[in-house]
């Protein structure tokens, strides 16, 4: 099997007790993209981190062939945490990452050859801007462009398109193609189903370290391919809707509210115990509206009301003070202290509660967090485990998690609670939402996942350019509908 | 486009100055407030003080200034990696009392200058290997300040010691009133931020000051960088404590007792952000003629010494106080993810390309 790009035979690697990867076996040809699945911690990442050389396999052997040109890197690696010195422009990151090349760096050169490969992506990214000024979007394609600035033989692509728009997604597939047109061999990991049948040739499914089923996409439907990486039916994927009960009182409010000229006029009630989705487009304003329900925005004008009093939610500190959770979009950056255990990132907003005489007790929050990852199957090898060892999946359930454990708990505002995290991890964090609002609690869902929205929310308000555009009831909405209203189009009815 | 702050070097002056890093010009746009400072304080100074104006001032000013310019640069490039050196002090003491041995070292008065560099390379390079091995860059330059100043002590005892005069005549040497160590600091300032911006390992300074765990995983080459980092602050300590011996004519342990403040004044003042991997090595110059020009008024009035530690320990917080207020412009790393500057109308979160959006919008 030498003309293969990359064979994997028979290749293992166990932490400790715990086997990451057992058993796979896999090859893929030049050109070739293979669509790597299966439900968060089976195993993808300690398999992609093989094939990549940053661990080495028990037993079993990997061996990927010479890159065509005989220079560059073999394989190249889009983690999904981006590897991006923000501190450093777009050009200056691609010229640190070359290899070998004279002491000192010619600027001009590196700024030309930094703008063909942005050029040859297909995107317009101005080759000086530095990077911590770009948007989540942009940077990923950058990373995308630090991979492929010399052809390797295989590149891994973990979760490319998590922060992507889709045009971007376009430009990511398009080089994609051009890629695997020349000869690399693509291994493609994504939750989005549509985007792996669009892409990919083969698949591999990995389910607890092992491989599933191994095999031409065309052979899969998206309901088989699920069925195949959770293991058992996915029907119940959302959970039932509570029976609407009219008298729910209005836990929060918006009155008028206007932040510069992202929000206008938004005026809006969100009751206790149910799910309240706030859908639309990326960028219409919605991301604008859950900080200012989390404190972390203030509005230029207008009120907002708990229980119908005005209240000034000056920060994040006095929002969860008054009973208000929020969880961020980028949990890396927003929501996590990554270097700090389970434990920790669990008992954060909830400690003060908890621990009353400003103690920790150690008995206690054991307890409190091991019920926590119980209830949501966080897979953690212990409570002590630092957070970035998760995988995005379970660090997600973490977050979820925190609020769960706090008892003042009146409204939680979600934004894109499931961004990057697989189906079956989806399921429970679903569950535990509708939980909550049966506890009483407003649940606010900001999402631009339509499926996600229809599926989970009990009503569904619309923006278009940081205004309300209408009001739908779950139950019989449809997608159609919410794009209708969500492009700027009139109330249909 | 519109924001000069962030986008200075439009594709026009780009032209000019093409031949340097884009980061290493903005990082001198930010830093251009700082610049008028020590002007406005010298104007004040010499209206004021007649004798502020006078040769020999100017020349005892400038020395003065060699040293602090010296030892800073080392100590900036340290905590551009993301580290400190609070060895710089007592390794500028080793230095004099290593260069005070020309009578019993091979090569004589020469040699003592170079074996007095090496003393600092070596010093330095045994930080780098510490923090290499895991101890935090505060603790063992702290622990080898302890050690060397020791060390030094006790070689200072070796009766057959002298301060060589004949080198120091031939190093303190004035062009006008222009002494040679003020001209070969603002050149070793000038090489040392243009291999810091320029080179490969320079960038790899600033990248790994910046994020050191993505740089660990992108396989930077971590080890040289670290000794070459604190090898070289070590080394500009020695030379920096030469530069003070030509000023004082005395070869003493404790001659850097001031060095460690000031460098980390210096290098805080110029904007240098104390996590690594933000500011520029030239704003060392700005800062360090503040602290030089105080230090010289408090002596031309003749107030109490003491005076000048207050002052530089006032400064160093005002400065702090001043960069968080004007937070964006020195943009702390934990800033970043907030606004795309370069389109400063647009939404801070719109993820969205507005074509997308119009698009969508036509299409109806």
């Amino acid at each position: 099997m030498s003309e293969q790009a990359v064979t994997c035979s028979r290749v293992s690697k166990s932490f400790g007790a715990t086997r990451a990867v057992s058993d796979i076996d896999f090859f893929i040809s030049p050109g070739e993209v293979l669509a790597l699945v299966g439900e968060n911690g089976a195993g993808k990442s300690t398999l992609m981190n093989m094939l990549s050389g940053g661990l080495a396999p028990d037993t079993g052997s990997i061996t990927v062939a010479p890159p065509s040109g005989g220079h560059g890197r073999a394989v190249a690696m889009v983690h999904q945490e981006l590897s991006l010195f923000d501190n450093l422009t777009v050009a200056e990151n691609l010229e640190l990452d070359r290899t070998g090349g004279r002491a000192f760096v010619s600027e001009r050169q590196s700024r030309e050859a930094v703008r063909r490969t942005l050029d040859g992506l297909g995107v317009s990214i101005d080759v000086d801007a530095t990077v911590g000024d770009l948007t989540v979007g942009q940077r990923q394609l950058v990373e995308v462009a630090k991979a492929i600035a010399v052809p390797p033989s295989l590149l891994i692509l973990d979760e490319p398109t998590s922060s992507l728009e889709a045009p971007q997604v376009e430009l990511l597939f398009a080089a994609v193609r051009a890629l695997s047109a020349a000869g690399t061999a693509v291994i493609f990991v994504s939750h989005r189903m549509e985007e792996l049948f669009e892409l990919c040739d083969r698949v591999l499914v990995m389910r607890d370290g092992k491989q599933i089923e191994f095999g031409d996409m065309a052979g899969y439907t998206r309901h088989s391919l699920v069925e195949a990486m959770v293991g058992r039916e996915t029907t119940t994927f959302y959970p039932d809707r509570a029976l609407k009960s009219l008298d729910a009182t209005t836990e929060i409010s918006l009155d008028n509210v206007s932040v510069g000229s992202a929000l206008t006029d938004v005026t809006l009630d969100f009751p206790a115990g149910s799910i309240t989705a706030i859908a639309g487009l990326d960028g219409h304003g919605q991301s604008e509206l859950a900080e200012v329900l989390a404190g972390a925005l203030k509005p230029t004008s207008g009120t907002v009301r708990m229980r119908g009093d005005a209240v000034r939610l000056a920060s994040p500190r006095v929002a969860v003070r008054r009973g208000i959770g929020y969880i961020a979009p980028n949990r890396r950056l927003d929501g996590l202290l990554l270097d700090k255990s389970v434990s920790l990132n669990t008992t954060l907003a909830a400690a003060p509660r908890l621990f009353r005489s400003g103690i920790v007790s150690s008995a206690k929050e054991r307890e409190t967090v091991a019920g926590v990852v119980s209830r949501l199957a966080v897979k953690t090898s212990s409570l002590f485990q630092p957070i970035i060892e998760l995988s995005g999946g379970n660090q997600q359930k973490v977050l979820i998690g925190r609020w769960l454990i706090y008892d003042k708990l009146q409204v939680l505002v979600l934004n894109d609670p499931t961004r990057g995290v697989d189906v079956g991890s989806r399921a429970q964090i679903y569950t535990v939402i509708r939980d909550l609002a049966e506890r009483g609690v407003a649940v606010v869902l900001v999402s631009t996942d339509l499926q996600e929205i229809l599926g989970l929310a009990d009503e569904i308000y619309v923006m278009y350019s940081g205004r309300i555009t209408g009001r739908l009831d779950a139950e019989g909405a449809s997608e159609s509908a919410v794009m209708h209203l969500a492009t700027g189009g009139e109330h249909l009815v | 486009m519109s924001n000069f702050a962030t986008q200075p070097f439009a594709a026009p002056e780009r032209r000019a100055l093409g031949f340097l890093s884009t980061t290493a010009l903005r990082s001198i746009v930010h830093a251009r407030f700082l610049w008028a400072v020590p002007v406005v304080v010298i104007v004040i100074a010499a209206v004021v003080l007649p004798s502020f104006r006078s040769p020999i001032s100017v020349n005892s000013l400038l020395a003065t200034l060699a040293p602090i310019v010296i030892i800073a640069i080392g100590q900036a490039i340290v905590v551009m990696y993301g580290g400190i050196d609070l060895s710089v002090g007592a390794v500028a003491g080793l230095g004099t009392v290593v260069l005070a041995l020309g009578p019993v070292v091979p090569g004589g008065a020469g040699g003592a200058l170079v074996f007095s560099v090496i003393a600092g390379l070596v010093v330095g390079v045994l930080n780098g290997l510490g923090v290499l091995a895991g101890i935090n860059p505060l603790l063992m330059t702290f622990a080898m300040a302890g050690v060397v100043q020791g060390t030094a002590l006790l070689l200072q005892s070796n009766p057959e010691s002298a301060a060589p005069m004949a080198l120091i005549d031939v190093v303190g040497t004035s062009i006008g009133p222009v002494p040679v160590l003020a001209i070969v600091a603002v050149l070793l300032l000038f090489a040392a931020w243009f291999w810091l911006s320029q080179s490969r390992t320079g960038r790899v300074v600033q990248a790994a000051g910046f994020d050191g765990r993505i740089a660990g995983r992108l396989g930077f080459p971590i080890r040289r960088t670290t000794i070459a980092v604190y090898g070289l602050s070590g080394a500009l300590s020695a030379l920096g404590g030469l530069a003070i011996v030509a000023r004082t004519y005395t070869a003493d342990a404790l001659v850097g007792a001031s060095s460690v403040i000031d460098s980390i004044a210096t290098v805080l003042v110029a904007g240098i952000v104390i996590t690594g991997g933000v500011g520029s090595l030239l704003s060392i110059l700005p800062a360090a003629v503040i602290i030089a020009v105080v230090g010289q008024i408090i002596t031309l009035t003749g107030t109490d010494a003491y005076y000048q530690t207050i002052f530089k320990g006032v400064l160093l917080v005002a400065a702090m106080g001043i960069y968080q207020l004007a937070g964006r412009k020195i943009r702390m790393p934990w800033r970043l993810s907030k606004p795309a500057i370069d389109r400063p109308g647009q939404d801070k979160r719109a993820r969205t390309e507005k074509p997308a959006v119009a698009q969508k919008d036509a299409d109806r």
